[in-house]
C-alpha cells in the first residue's frame, strides 16, 4: 500500500497582513487622537485665556475706585474754576476785604486738585504693578505640561498683554456734567469736553480737560469708564475686541515692557500660546493661540 | 510508493481562499472605513468653527451687531462651506431669553430692538440668561461618495447633521447716548 507523506509546511503570511492592518489602524487612531487633543487644547487655551482676561479687568476697577478718582476729579476742577471766579470776583472795591480769604480757597481748591491727581498718578501705578504680577502669575516658570497618550501640550505661556479702552465716537468717562456754573458748561461745550446723551451729559475721557488761565497748567484728564444708566451698572464682560485702543503694553512678545499711563485704562486685551508636540513617530512640533478682550466694570452711581 | 505531493497538500488551498478573504477585507472593510473617518473629522472642524462664531458673537457690543450678516453671505455659512466636503442648507442665529421665575418658558429674538420690557435685564420676571443660539444644518460627505441607487448616509449619500452651540450674552449694560440697553439695539 502506497503511503501519502503530508509535508505541510505551515507557510502563510496572513498573520503578518493582520499585523500590518492592525499597525495601520492603530496609526489611523493616533491620528484622529492627535487631531482631537489639538481642538481640546485650543478651547482649554481659551477658556484659560478668557479666565486671565476677565481676572485682568476685574482689577482696572476694583471697588470702582477709578469711578470715585473720576468724580473726584471732575469735582475739584469745578471747585477750582469757582474759587477762580471768586477770587476774581474779590477784585472788585466792595469786596476787597473777602480778598484774602478767597486767595486761600483758590489756592486750597488748587492743591486738592493736585493732591487728587497725585493719588490717580498712584492708584494707575498700583494698578499696573498688580497686573504686572498677574502675568507673572499666569505662566509660573515651572508650569507643567499635559500629555496624553502620544501628544503632549505646554503650559500656557502669556504673548501679548495691553491695556487700553473701547474707543469710538463716544469715548466717554462716567463723570456726569452737573447743572453748575452757566460759563464752565460754555467753556466746556465751546472746547468739546462733554458729550451729549439722551437725559444725560458726560464728560470726554482720554482727554485734558483743562480749565481756562491761570488754571490751564492743572491737569484734569479722566479715565474712559462706563458711566451707571438709569441706576444700571455696566458688567465686567468679555468683548470682541472690536474698537480696542492701546494706551500701554505691559507685554509684546513674550518680553515685559516698563511703562505707565495717565489714568486708568477700562479695557484688557492678552495673546496667549501653547506648544503643542507629538512625542512618538513624527516628533511633530507646533503651537496654538488665543486671544481674549475684556472690559472692566462700569462706575456705581455719584453719591449726591 | 509515495503519491506526488500535490499542491492541495502542501496547504496551496490558502491561495485561492486568500485573493478572496482579501479583497473581502479591502473592499468591504478597510476602505469603507477610511471613507466614513474623513465624516468625524469633517464635524470635528464645522463645530469648532460654529463654536468660535458664536462665542464671537455673544460678545458684541449690541445685538444687531451679533445678528448682522455680511452683504451676501455670512461669516460663518462661508467658513464651512470653504471645507471641503460640507455643504450649509440653512442657518438661524437668535437671542433666546429664560426668565428665572417662569420655569420653561423662554422668548425667541431674531430681530433688534423687539424685546419687550417684560424681559429686560431690569424687568419684572429677572433674573434673566440671554443666550446667543446658532444652529446649522448641513450635509457631511464621505471622501468618496460611491454611485449607488440606494442612498446610504455616509456611503452613497451625504450625512446629515445640525451643528448647535450657544454662548452667553456679555453687555447687559446700556447705552448712555440713547439709554437703551445694548442688548436691544
Amino acid at each position: 500500500m502506497a503511503q501519502v507523506q503530508v509535508n505541510r509546511r505551515p507557510r502563510g503570511n496572513m498573520l503578518f497582513l493582520c499585523i500590518a492592518m492592525f499597525a495601520l489602524l492603530i496609526a489611523i487612531v493616533g491620528l484622529g487622537f492627535g487631531v482631537y487633543f489639538l481642538f481640546f487644547q485650543q478651547k482649554r487655551l481659551q477658556t484659560r485665556c478668557e479666565d486671565l482676561a476677565l481676572k485682568a479687568a476685574q482689577q482696572l476697577n476694583l471697588n470702582d475706585y477709578a469711578g470715585k478718582l473720576n468724580n473726584l476729579q471732575a469735582r475739584s476742577r469745578e471747585l477750582v474754576y469757582n474759587s477762580r471766579q471768586l477770587s476774581n470776583a474779590t477784585e472788585d472795591d466792595n469786596y476787597k476785604e473777602f480778598a484774602p480769604l478767597a486767595a486761600q480757597v483758590m489756592n486750597q481748591s488748587r492743591d486738592g486738585a493736585i493732591l487728587v491727581d497725585d493719588e490717580r498718578k498712584k492708584y494707575v501705578s498700583t494698578s499696573l504693578s498688580k497686573l504686572r504680577q498677574l502675568i507673572k502669575n499666569a505662566a509660573p516658570a515651572d508650569g507643567k505640561s499635559l500629555t496624553v497618550a502620544n501628544v503632549s501640550a505646554d503650559a500656557a505661556e502669556v504673548m501679548d498683554f495691553k491695556l487700553g479702552y473701547l474707543a469710538g465716537s463716544k469715548s466717554t468717562s462716567n463723570v456726569e456734567v452737573l447743572e453748575g456754573p452757566p460759563d464752565l458748561f460754555e467753556w466746556d461745550l465751546s472746547k468739546n469736553y462733554i458729550q451729549r446723551g439722551k437725559g444725560v451729559n458726560l464728560y470726554r475721557a482720554a482727554v485734558n480737560l483743562k480749565l481756562p488761565g491761570p488754571d490751564d497748567d492743572l491737569n484734569f484728564e479722566l479715565a474712559p469708564l462706563a458711566a451707571p444708566v438709569k441706576g444700571t451698572v455696566a458688567p465686567l464682560r468679555l468683548t470682541s475686541g472690536e474698537g480696542f485702543q492701546n494706551t500701554l503694553t505691559l507685554r509684546e512678545n513674550y518680553k515685559d515692557l516698563p511703562g505707565t499711563c495717565k489714568w486708568s485704562p477700562s479695557a484688557v486685551q492678552i495673546t496667549m500660546t501653547a506648544k503643542v508636540r507629538e512625542t512618538t513617530a513624527a516628533k511633530l512640533e507646533g503651537s496654538t493661540r488665543a486671544a481674549s478682550t475684556a472690559c472692566t466694570n462700569g462706575a456705581g452711581g455719584e453719591i449726591k | 510508493m509515495t503519491a506526488k505531493k500535490s499542491r492541495s497538500n502542501r496547504g496551496g488551498y490558502q491561495i485561492s481562499e486568500f485573493a478572496v478573504s482579501l479583497l473581502f477585507l479591502f473592499g468591504c472593510v478597510v476602505l469603507p472605513l477610511l471613507n466614513l473617518s474623513v465624516i468625524p473629522l469633517r464635524w470635528g472642524l464645522g463645530n469648532s468653527i460654529v463654536n468660535t462664531t458664536v462665542g464671537q458673537r455673544a460678545k458684541a457690543e449690541t445685538l444687531s451687531a451679533a445678528l448682522k450678516v455680511n452683504a451676501g453671505q455670512d461669516d460663518v455659512i462661508g467658513a464651512l462651506n470653504k471645507l471641503s466636503g460640507i455643504t450649509v442648507k440653512s442657518s438661524k442665529l437668535a437671542l433666546i431669553i429664560e426668565s428665572a421665575k417662569l420655569q420653561g418658558q423662554s422668548k425667541t429674538i431674531t430681530k433688534p430692538g423687539s424685546i419687550d420690557r417684560d424681559w429686560l435685564p431690569d424687568g419684572p420676571l429677572g433674573p434673566y440668561v440671554y443666550r446667543l443660539d446658532l444652529s446649522i444644518d448641513c450635509d457631511i460627505a464621505p471622501l468618496v461618495v460611491l454611485p449607488a441607487p440606494i442612498k446610504m448616509p455616509g456611503l452613497t449619500s451625504p450625512f446629515a447633521v445640525t451643528f448647535h452651540d450657544a454662548a452667553v450674552w456679555e453687555n447687559t449694560g446700556r447705552d448712555p447716548a440713547s439709554g437703551e440697553f445694548f442688548l436691544n439695539e
